[in-house]
């Protein structure tokens, strides 16, 4: 579950769903906080420009009523005529009775009032309750002397940040409702794309099966739709290849089939000459005699190739019939070995446990021990082991012998057809195809030959099973 | 990238709220002329009305005029060139005796009656009584005049700013 998983998130469609995410959430808050900082600002200035402008045009309006120094009744006045600004004006010592109380104005601002003929202003926060002081100092004369007179009024900003943090608040909802549109925008873009992806996964993993004749219809004219048109034409060209291959290979081997049975009737005749000249051999002259024997011998080993051959064909056209019957093993084994010759002794060496049954064509079984026997004995060194033994309902057959072994190079291809394991020896007394047709009787049971090498030598065990399928 | 990332949070965080802010400069400051070495007295300040509030006017006199004939030309009315800058006045376009006699408390009569006057109205005459005293250089007042007028007289009060 935990790799499905990782799996699932190491994929195309949540990293599609992540990006997507991502810059919608981005881009969202980009605009909602350009948005915001402008309407802040705007909120902000206005409501200070206003109260600013508000003052100012209280104090012009007054002021003509004001004389130089002013007394104390004189500051209330003004500071009762800028009651609705909650001003309070300061006069070096003196304040006026109404207002906010000097000592709370900031330092900084009284100090930047007291020595400057421009309006200042300052924003302070009063843990957590934003406050917008103002203090104007009064110029007078024309070389912008300050006059002394000084008017500070505080405003609170609290609804300001009520209202900002509201247009915060909407801006957050605004960038999280982006959110789900990206997720499923994500989620579509990824079909769009992940669709076809999965249509030619399927395909290729269909052509990689041997399907040859998979085809994908193209839709549109994108980067994915030039990847199906590419690999319909890889899937057309190699079933055309694959297909004048298996056109060529089966013409092959029905060539090889016509010519063995073409060659088996002169055989025929040869054979009976060469039996003749055998039998007569004595009587001609030695260096015929030599001759006769040659011929003869030669003429034995192209009949037993062209058998080979006749059989090996047989299994490619898929024309070789099995005939199961119920066999003693052992006894079957046994009676291989003596037909030709091999009975248990120095040479070879049996052990066959009596009792072991099973069905098995009897004349297919013949073969392959005669092939693994005489491969042994021919390619190994004495004794040749037979070993019989019953394995997980299968009958294994082991030919062990104590040659040189095989070498590693030719141990994958050892049963491929005219394989030699001695290439400096060009002629064998073996057609080369023995092991072959050995492998395709055991392969016909169901069953295999593997070849291992021992230290000692080779080993090729026979395994068949006791039942047909 | 990465510096990119941690400044964008960076301003995301530190951009909320109202901040607080050092002192700043906004615009020159109202100039107050001192009558005694400023020459102001040759400056006469009426109050007209200009978009609804009482807005001081200064006329060049070349020399000090006193409260009766400045509130004299406030109730001729704002001159030509003043209209058509936008201000006009809410007094009547009466003209008649106007007698002060000084406090405290300052009263001045008017010959038209006060009852009918706007608060506006009766500012820009307090108000410009007002800035004809500062003027003057006399001491000013307890911050209250009272109006008079054949029909009423009015409490005492001081120039509003609205």
């Amino acid at each position: 579950m935990t790799s499905r998983i990782r799996s699932w998130l190491a994929g195309l469609r949540p990293r599609l769903v992540a990006a997507f995410a991502v810059i919608m959430i981005v881009g969202a808050t980009a605009a909602a906080g350009a948005s915001y900082v402008s309407a802040r600002t705007a909120i902000l200035k206005g409501f200070q420009d206003q109260t600013m402008l508000k003052l100012r045009d209280q104090i012009v309006t007054y002021l003509p009523t004001v004389s130089l120094p002013p007394t104390q009744a004189t500051l209330d006045a003004f500071g009762t005529a800028l009651k609705s600004s909650n001003a309070v004006v300061v006069y070096h010592g003196l304040r006026s009775g109404s207002g906010i109380d000097p000592d709370s104005v900031p330092a900084d601002l009284r100090q930047a009032v007291a020595s400057s003929t421009n309006i200042q202003f300052q924003r302070v926060d009063a843990q957590g309750y934003p406050q917008f002081f103002v203090g104007v100092p009064v110029q007078t004369g024309t070389e912008g002397q300050t006059s002394g007179i000084e008017v500070y009024t505080m405003v609170s900003l609290d609804q300001q940040q009520a209202a900002i943090d509201d247009l915060s608040r909407t801006a957050w909802q605004t960038s999280a409702l982006a959110l789900p549109f990206a997720v499923v925008l994500a989620l579509l873009a990824a079909r769009q794309v992940l669709r076809p992806v999965r249509a030619l996964n399927k395909a290729a993993s269909e052509l990689g099966q041997g399907k040859l004749d998979v085809r994908l219809r193209v839709k549109g004219s994108d980067e994915l739709a030039q990847l199906v048109t590419t690999f319909n034409n890889t899937a057309a060209e190699l079933e055309r290849t694959v297909g004048t291959l298996r056109t060529m290979e089966a013409d092959a081997r029905r060539f090889v089939a016509d010519v063995s049975h073409e060659l088996r009737t002169p055989l025929a005749a040869m054979n009976a000459v060469t039996d003749v000249l055998d039998e007569d051999a004595e009587q001609l002259p030695p260096d015929t005699a030599v001759a006769a024997r040659l011929v003869s011998a030669e003429t034995r080993r192209l009949t037993r190739l062209v058998q080979d051959l006749i059989e090996i064909s047989r299994f490619d056209a898929g024309r070789a019939e099995l005939r199961r019957e119920d066999l003693d093993v052992a006894a079957a084994v046994t009676d291989s070995l003596a037909a030709r010759g091999w009975a248990p002794g120095t040479d070879v060496v049996a052990e066959l446990p009596a009792g072991i049954t099973a069905r098995l064509d009897r004349r297919r079984l013949d073969i392959v021990v005669a092939n693994l026997v005489g491969n042994a004995l021919r390619h190994g060194a004495p004794p040749v082991e037979v070993a019989l033994r019953v394995e997980r309902g299968d009958v294994v057959l082991a030919v062990t012998d104590h040659g040189p072994g095989i070498p590693e190079a030719v141990l994958p291809l050892v049963f491929d057809r005219f394989t030699k394991a001695d290439t400096a020896r060009a002629r064998s007394e073996g057609s080369g195809l023995g092991l072959s047709i050995a492998r395709e009787n055991a392969r016909l049971h169901g069953g295999d030959i593997v070849a291992v090498n021992t230290g000692t030598g080779a080993r090729f065990e026979l395994r068949l099973p006791r039942e047909a399928w | 990238m990465k510096k990119l990332l941690v400044v964008a949070v960076l301003l995301l965080v530190s951009a909320c709220g109202v901040k607080p802010t050092p002192v700043v400069p906004a615009g020159p400051a109202p100039t107050l002329r001192n009558p005694s070495n400023d020459g102001r007295g040759a400056d006469l300040i009426l109050y007209f009305v200009l978009d609804g509030r009482v807005t001081p006017v200064t006329r060049s006199t070349g020399a000090a005029v006193g409260v009766t004939t400045a509130l004299t030309m406030l109730l001729d009315g704002p001159t030509y060139a003043e209209a058509s800058d936008g201000y006009a006045t809410m007094l009547p376009s009466e003209t008649g005796s106007i007698t002060l006699s000084p406090g405290p408390p300052t009263v001045i009569n008017f010959s038209f009656p006060l009852k009918q006057l706007t608060s506006i109205a009766i500012n820009q005459l307090v108000c410009t009584a007002f800035a004809a005293m500062a003027a003057e250089g006399g001491t000013v007042m307890d911050g209250a005049i009272t109006l008079g007028g054949p029909d009423v007289q009015l409490p005492a009060q001081a120039c509003q700013a609205f």
